[in-house]
């Protein structure tokens, strides 16, 4: 049998290493931090595969080359958030490649 | 002259389905897809049930890129220590209902051969618009350019911007979408064989509940030729609700000790995520406008009705429905709304709306938090308990209940779930 490599604990990071991606220079999302500051829910935070979003000192910063592209932040932002995000799909060739998927 | 008869935006399987047949016939088709390859943004679970894919391709489903046909059927309700497992396993020969899938491989497979029978297939190009003029839809935009035809198929998937821009949906809400984490692992052929008790080229597919902290979901694992498909699936409004992130949920679930044996040793390939729509029967948009169609999740066309899930052939028969009504609307040089209703009659004639209206109250049932947490440790603690022997003597199993589980729920909520699970579902 041929050997096998270990699944011990990987990290987001490690993961997100595992997936493909042709990165654009220009992000394809946005953040109004007006808004956020004002947001009870935080949904961004949650409903993110890869927690692009994330809170540092009361700021909403993001990794948009983390992207998976679910579109799942638009909705959660804009119905249980503030508003804050702008989000399109990345440029056509850009983004992420799953291989398998 | 428009540019094409047909474009079609999305080289998923709704739309590859719809070129493949427009093609077939003679069409001019351009179909665009914004990833690398078509495949290269698609993600599913996942098993696809076969009879649609049967029908519009005369090949023999064993010829198709597919990872294994399902022969062993999985149920597992989980608590943080236990798991509790209903099992159907079918050892009838050559009688496969669905077969697991990488959608990367299979979506460009299927692409080629809608391009063998001519249709343009243009990736790494995103239709940003619709193109209209004087309110009909006469083709897209792309980089500012703006490309014409008689008739738009719009099978862009689940987040459907196009027919949201035109108003022939409203904004979904947090309730109508589940988002997915997914991992595919690597195990190697035999040792999946040998782990999960199958023969060669034949699969499981296995649903768990109760393993999601109480937000509504569940998670999945497939047998794939070589590899698993395991992963998660979460409503956005319940991840918010509980503040608990997908990504965490994930991670908790693969290292739960009912994986352990079955994961040990595994390599993990890749990390995936993608949405899923939900909300059945009360989410579909306006599927028809003057000189567009819409098919596939962009239609919102998906069914989960408890361990089943179904998208894959409902993106498949509503692109070659759609195809056929677009044959006719050519043909007679007429490319309105009414004329384009021919759309609805063959839906409405075929599974896919008889099914979503069948099921249309059933995501009531799922969405039901006791699901996902209640229900599933109730059912660990009364089967270990019935299986304990520790010599002390049992009660009745009555005077158990009253003294155990209905401390938990009162039973006439458990009452009335049982009564909506058996209207609904
Ligand atoms: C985790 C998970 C598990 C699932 N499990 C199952 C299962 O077991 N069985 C099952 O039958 N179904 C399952 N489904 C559902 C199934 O995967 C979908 O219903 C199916 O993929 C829908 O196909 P589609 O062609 O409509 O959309 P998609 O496959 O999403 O295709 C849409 C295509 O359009 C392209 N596109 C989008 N916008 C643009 C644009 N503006 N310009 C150009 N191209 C664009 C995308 O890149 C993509 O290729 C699951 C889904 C998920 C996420
Ligand atoms: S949910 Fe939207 S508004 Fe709220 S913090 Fe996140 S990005 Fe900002």
């Amino acid at each position: 049998m041929k050997s096998l490599g270990s699944i011990k604990r990987i990290s987001l990071d490690e993961r997100l290493g595992l997936t493909s991606f042709n990165s654009d220079n220009e992000s394809h999302i946005e953040v109004d931090n007006e808004r956020c500051l004002l947001c009870k829910t935080k949904a961004c935070l949650y409903v993110c595969p890869t927690k692009v979003y994330y809170l540092k000192d009361n700021k909403i910063y993001f990794n948009y080359q983390a992207c998976l592209e679910t579109g799942g932040c638009i909705v959660a932002c804009h119905k249980l958030g503030n508003k804050g995000i702008t989000w399109k799909y990345p440029k056509g060739g850009f983004g992420v490649i799953f291989k398998y998927g | 002259m428009p540019d094409a008869d047909v474009i079609i935006v999305g080289g998923g399987l709704s739309g590859l389905s719809a070129a493949y047949k427009l093609a077939s016939i003679g069409r001019n088709v351009i179909l665009f897809e914004r990833g690398e390859y078509p495949g290269s943004k698609n993600v599913t679970g996942g098993r696809m049930y076969l009879h649609a894919i049967k029908k519009l391709l005369n090949i023999p489903v064993e010829q198709m890129p597919f990872e294994r046909f399902v022969t062993r059927e999985v149920v597992t309700i989980m608590d943080e220590f236990r798991s509790f497992s209903i099992e159907l396993n079918s050892y009838e020969k050559g009688k496969y209902q669905s077969a697991t899938v990488l959608r990367a491989i299979f979506d460009k497979w299927f692409a080629s051969l809608a391009e063998e029978k001519g249709a343009s297939i243009i990736t790494k190009t995103k239709v940003d618009d619709l193109y209209l003029e004087d309110g009909k839809v006469k083709g897209v935009i792309v980089a500012n350019e703006k490309i014409t035809s008689n008739i738009v198929l719009v099978s862009e998937g689940v987040n459907s911007f196009l027919p949201l821009k035109l108003g022939l949906r409203k904004e979904f809400e947090a309730n109508y979408l589940v988002t997915s984490a997914k991992a595919v692992i690597e195990l190697g052929e035999e040792e999946i064989d040998k782990r999960f008790n199958l023969k060669k080229g034949q699969g499981m597919a296995q649903i768990f509940v109760g393993m999601t902290k109480g937000v509504t979901g569940g998670g999945f694992l497939y047998t794939n030729r070589e590899t698993i498909s395991i992963g998660v699936v979460c409503l956005l409004e319940s991840l918010v609700k509980n503040k608990t992130s997908i990504a965490d949920i994930f991670e908790d679930f693969i290292y739960h000790p009912v994986l352990e044996k079955i994961l040990e040793g595994g390599r993990m390939l890749e990390y995936s995520g993608h949405l899923i729509p939900v909300k059945g029967y009360s989410m579909i948009p306006k599927l028809v406008y003057d000189g567009l169609l819409i098919s596939g999740d962009a239609a919102g066309f998906f069914l989960e009705n408890g361990p089943i899930f179904r998208g894959m052939d409902f993106a498949i028969e509503s692109g070659s429905l759609a195809a056929e009504a677009i044959e006719k609307a050519l043909k007679e040089g007429d490319y309105s709304e009414k004329k384009l209703s021919i759309y609805l009659d063959l839906l409405n004639n075929s599974f896919v709306l008889k099914d979503l209206k069948r099921y249309k109250n059933v995501p009531k049932v799922m969405q039901n938090e006791r699901l996902y947490k209640l229900y599933p440790s109730i059912i660990n603690e009364i089967f270990y308990d019935f299986f304990t022997v520790d010599g002390t003597t049992k009660p009745s199993l009555i005077s158990y209940l009253k003294n155990k589980t209905f401390k938990h729920i009162n039973p006439i909520v458990i009452l009335k779930d049982i009564v909506q699970f058996l209207l609904y579902s």
